[in-house]
């Protein structure tokens, strides 16, 4: 039987709704966190999460790939890679 | 016999030597997988001790066995054994030899426990690697052969110059912590460097590594680099510069593999990122960071021989090697894509994966030494494993827009392999004592606490749900990103090529000097190359101009680095 509206987004949106809730009863109960300021506000690993993929995608994508990317060759002229 | 049940790298060693004798006779006869079996029984019913032999004067003791390296040996003799499984279908007796000798290396220079045999084993790793490379029988696997060879040149003639000065101020010949202060320890760290693919000196994996047999990358990805690991944990333990050198190496694998094209490269940055964890972990030299080291290195191990095992049964079932051409090819190989994606969530430290058991410790000995900054760099780093190798890669490869991509069905030995590969990542991610109980240092760690497992499903989470969101904005296209052999590829090609011609006016003594010396090398990179490859023979000149030039600049390099080390010494 398939669940109307289900799909990967929902899923994703689904799993991210849960772990939140999970962190934030965390937080609630008193639970030990460990390490980083991210690990010890509420929801900071998934704010972490999403900031360093964008944070990653766009360095890569606007930076390094316009400053290094070649077309095809070090050399040109297909002296091979 | 005696070494036999001594030693699990003599059982490679006569490996080799039934491959040259019985070269055709018994065709397809598995003989990597019987010696790594014996390889691993031997290790297995081994136990920790020292063999000793006076070889002219000098006191090696060829076989030192520790709680250290009996971890690294164990693993490479596992990775070995499933390396032999997954090619068998394709070795041919060169290959099957060079393998042999690479893990046979490897194993044996764990198990050294003086500077003179570490460095035997420790070139014979470089050279039978080299080997490895070339039995792809590419033009593209030769020229990038010839630049591996440049620079593991270089890092041979630091290690000796290092080994040389150590031993001549009268070091201990014994493999142990060097003085901070002194050249040797800046000069075996510079060879340690470079294998372990230290930026900038890390371009040689990622340019020879994609360029190997399918079954050749599997080797590679396991030996060379994890070596260089467990030199610096023998010999670098607590080295602050470390801490730093990590943490911007964890980074920079990342940030390449986001924007990079070939699958094999891509996995190739992840190394030079892995291996950041570990060089980090190193450098904060607390008991609890070196067993991360350690346990991350094993775990890496089998986790990154599955990426490649992975990549290379998406070549050898489509035979193309670039995002941008592969695509929808899942339902054509449904388990070899299950088991890619075991070893992806290995990688990026999911619970119940091994990687999970060994990076959170090294996360967690950053933060309990107050090291905000590396703990941020390396929890970033993960985050940046998951999104290419856990997401872009089998995105675009296997499960994203299809291109009506032919795939031939994979060998079963090669499914085999992945199977083993993924079970054993699984088994030590479900169980992690059974890793836990063979670590070499004193420190209890618990990585299945809630907030480990939380924190982590959040980090990954939230990187699927934004790669979800901006997955257009990260499709592969044609082209290559720059690296730093631009340096020897380019300026350095062009000053031997200006050097080529000066000498070429000076007469006919240094043309037949150059000219025998590159015909003979050539002479042996063809016999060791595979027959029959037409690329081989376009080449011509320009590739045997090529190694000549490159055993020139290497044994000047030699030369200046001995007229260094005997004026630090005599003068």
């Amino acid at each position: 039987m398939r669940i109307p509206g289900a799909g990967p987004r929902a899923a994703l949106l689904g799993t991210l709704a849960v772990l939140a809730a999970a962190d934030l009863a965390g937080f609630v109960s008193g639970a030990e966190h460990h390490g980083g300021f991210w690990n010890s506000v509420p929801l900071g690993d998934l704010a972490l999460g999403g900031l360093a993929t964008l944070g990653l995608a766009w360095f890569a994508r606007r930076f390094v790939k316009r400053l290094l990317s070649r077309p095809e060759s070090y050399y040109g002229g297909g002296r091979g890679s | 016999m005696t070494l036999l049940a001594l030693h699990p790298a003599f059982w490679l060693f006569v490996g080799v030597a039934f491959v040259f004798v019985n070269r055709q006779r018994i065709p397809g006869f598995p003989v990597g997988i019987i010696v790594a079996i014996g390889a691993l029984l031997t290790l297995l019913r081994g136990a920790e001790g020292s063999i000793e032999t006076t070889v002219a004067g000098f006191r090696l003791t060829w076989f030192h066995a520790d709680r250290l390296s009996l971890l690294f040996a164990l693993v490479f003799t596992i990775v070995a054994l499933l390396g032999f499984l997954y090619g068998s279908h394709r070795m041919r007796a060169g290959e099957t030899a060079a393998a042999l000798v690479y893990a046979g290396s490897a194993i044996a220079t764990v198990l050294a426990g003086d500077w003179i045999t570490f460095f035997v084993f420790w070139e014979a790793m470089a050279f039978s690697s080299l080997a490895l490379i070339w039995q792809a029988g590419t033009g593209g696997a030769r020229r990038a052969g010839m630049r591996y060879l440049l620079v593991h040149a270089v890092g041979g003639a630091l290690l000796f110059a290092g080994i040389a000065l150590h031993l001549g101020g009268g070091g201990d010949m014994s493999l142990g912590p060097l003085a901070s202060s002194a050249p040797p320890f800046w000069l075996i760290l510079g060879a340690v460097a470079i294998n372990a693919a230290i930026p900038p000196l890390h371009a040689w994996l990622t340019d020879a590594y994609p360029e190997a047999s399918t079954s050749g990358s599997v080797f590679l990805s396991a030996f060379t680099t994890k070596t260089a690991v467990y030199a610096l944990l023998r010999l670098f333990p607590g080295t602050e510069l470390l801490v730093v050198l990590g943490a911007v190496m964890a980074l920079y694998g990342v940030v390449f593999a986001v924007i990079e094209n070939d699958i094999r490269r891509l996995l190739g940055y992840h190394i030079v990122s892995q291996v950041g964890y570990m060089v980090a972990a190193v450098g904060i030299g607390t008991p609890l960071a070196l067993n991360g080291a350690a346990s991350h290195a094993f775990s890496h191990i089998l986790y990154k021989a599955l990426l490649f095992m992975g990549a290379g049964a998406a070549i050898e079932a489509t035979g193309l090697r670039r995002l941008s051409d592969l695509g929808g090819i899942s339902r054509r190989m449904r388990f070899a894509v299950a088991m890619y994606v075991v070893g992806a969530l290995s990688i990026s430290g999911a619970p119940l994966f091994n990687g999970f058991i060994s990076k959170s410790m090294i996360v967690t000995a950053a933060g309990e030494e107050h090291l905000l900054w590396t703990e941020l760099l390396l929890t970033i780093a993960a985050v940046g494993t998951f999104l290419s190798v856990g997401l872009k890669l089998p995105w675009f490869a296997f499960f994203g827009e299809r291109r009506g991509v032919a795939v031939r069905a994979l060998p079963t030995n090669l499914l085999a392999a992945m199977g083993i590969a993924g079970g054993l990542c699984l088994l030590y991610g479900v169980y992690p004592h059974l890793l836990y109980s063979r670590l070499p240092y004193a420190a209890t760690y618990v990585p299945y606490t809630l907030d480990h497992v939380v924190s982590t499903a959040q980090l990954l989470v939230a990187t699927g749900f934004v790669f979800f969101l901006v997955r257009r904005r990260l499709t592969p296209s044609p082209g290559i990103a720059l690296d730093t052999d631009w340096f020897y590829r380019v300026p350095l090609s062009r000053l031997v090529a200006a050097t080529t011609a000066l000498l070429g006016a000076l007469g006919p003594f240094a043309r037949t000097v150059r000219g025998t010396a590159v015909t003979r090398l050539d002479a042996a990179a063809r016999r060791l190359a595979a027959p029959g490859s037409a690329s081989r023979r376009r080449e011509g000149f320009a590739f045997r101009a090529s190694i000549g030039w490159t055993v020139l600049f290497a044994a000047a390099g030699a030369v200046v680095i001995w007229i260094l080390v005997w004026l630090g010494n005599f003068a």
